[in-house]
This record gives C-alpha cells, structure tokens and sequence, in this order.
C-alpha cells in the first residue's frame, strides 16, 4: 500500500463557502499539503469548513495546520472549522485543548 | 500470557546483542518515508502482544508522535525498539539529531501551531521518559498489556480500568 494514498480530500463550494471533506489516515507526511489546501481555500472562500468524518487518524502535525488555518482566518476575517470528528480524533482534539476553537459553532454554519 | 519459547541462550551461531534483544517485537531503523508503514507496524506489533484496541490506539499515537519529532527534529532519523518484558510494553525512540534545546511537554496555548507531540505522548501513556544525550534524545513510553479488562464488545462495564486520563479543566 502506498502510504501517500492514505487519505484524500474532496471540495465543494457555494455562496463563498468551502467544505472540504478529509477521508483516510493523516500524519506528518500529509501535513504540508493539508496545509496548503486549507491555505489556499482561505484564500478564496469567506468560510472553510473541514469535514473530518472520515478521518480515522491525525497526529500533532494536522492540528498544526488546523490551528494554521484557523489563525490565518481570524487574520483576515473570514470563518474555520472542523466539524464531524469521530471518536479518537475527537479525543486527540480534546487532550490538546484545541477542540472548542476548532468546532466553534459560530464560526460556520453551513 | 507468556510465551514458552525464548531466543536461544549464547548461541555462537547467532550473533546478536544477547540480552539486549530479550523481548524485541520490533526493531526498526526509520527516516521520514517509513514513518506511516512504521506506525502500521507498531499497530500490528501492540495487538499482537494483547493490548487491547482503546489502549493501544493510543500507545501507537504516542509512539508515532515520538518518531515524528526524532524526523522534525532530532536530525531527520532515528531508531524503534518495541520491546515486552513480562506484561510491559515499552517502545524506545532513538535520534542523533544533537543536543535537544528543549523539550517542552506543555499544553500549548489554543493559537499555537506546533508543540503538542510531546503533550500528546504524555498525555496518551502517562509514561513518557525523554533522556538528553550528548548527540541526541532518547524517548521512550510503556504500557500495561494488561492494564485494562479484556471488553471485546460490550462497552457496559463500569469499573473498567481506564488509562492514565488526561487531567480535565487545567
């Protein structure tokens, strides 16, 4: 199996708004381009929604460029947030503190 | 559970660290490539010894948080030692990546991109030890294989003993 094929990402977008939806297993090998795909949606949309229902798997590194993507839409006023996590992911999210600011309800509401 | 058979004592045929390997699961040199079919491994290697499934998702994430910051930080490589001695499991990762300037194994504040390996580490085993040398950092984390009920599918017990929790609301 190659392991860059361990997760993929899907977009839809309408009225300003992009949900991006992550399927798979993401770690550090991952982060970069996740980084760049939140980025880069940011700069085109008023608000970014990530759907991470099927992700099974992240590491320090995604909430890296989850905390990024949030920083950088506060920066320029627009909305983030991270919506769906299943069980152990909801978990990471929470042991690191960063659960409540990346779910913020206000933030986006399709 | 106990294994009968044990590696052959002073065997001239087969050179090899005596002692040192008693109990190695695995033992794999890695570099940023191999760190997602590494932690695949380690997640074959800890079910295989009996930890059960809550434990060890999250010894492996410990585990793959510890290699991924011997590749970010300690020099881009590093070396995995799974090993089980009687009922513990403990996982040792090597880097020569130099002195480490710090360690920090905070909670880091909610803005902040980076620095929460090492938290999660703790947070997931309770048992993250990381030793300073001279050309680099020395970072292992242990578990229990026995430390919780063996609940195959009903989640109804109350008394079950969980791992080490988090501690809320600091």
């Amino acid at each position: 199996m190659n392991p860059d094929l361990a997760w993929h990402y899907e977009t839809g977008a309408h009225d300003g708004h992009t949900i991006i939806t992550l399927i798979g297993e993401i770690d550090m090998r991952g982060a970069g381009t996740l980084h760049d795909i939140l980025q880069k949606a940011l700069h085109t949309a008023e608000a970014v929604t990530v759907d991470i229902a099927g992700v099974g798997f992240i590491d320090s590194t995604v909430i890296s460029a989850f905390v990024a993507a949030r920083n950088s839409a506060q920066s320029t006023d627009r909305t983030f947030a991270v919506i769906n996590p299943g069980a152990q992911v909801r978990r990471v999210l929470q042991i690191t503190g960063v659960l409540d600011t990346l779910t913020d309800p206000h933030s986006v509401q399709p | 559970m106990t294994h009968g058979s044990r590696l052959g004592e002073g065997d001239p045929t087969r050179p090899g660290p005596a002692g040192a390997g008693q109990g190695v699961l695995l033992h794999q040199r890695f570099a940023e490539a191999s760190v997602t079919s590494l932690r695949g491994a380690v997640s074959a290697a800890v079910s295989t010894a009996g930890l059960s499934d809550g434990l060890a998702e999250d010894f492996v994430l410990a585990v793959h948080e510890l290699v991924t910051n011997a590749v970010r930080h300690g020099g881009g490589k590093g070396t995995l030692d799974l090993r089980l001695l009687a009922d513990v499991l403990t996982c040792e990762i090597v880097d020569c990546g130099g002195p480490a300037g710090g360690l920090p194994v905070r909670l880091s504040p909610t803005d902040r991109p980076g620095g929460r390996g090492l938290w999660l580490a703790h947070q997931l085993t309770g048992s993250l030890m990381l030793t300073q040398r001279p050309d680099g950092v020395t970072a292992s984390v242990s578990v229990c294989v026995t430390a919780s009920p063996a609940v195959s599918s009903s989640p109804a017990s109350t008394d079950a003993v969980a791992g080490p929790s988090p501690s809320e609301g600091t």
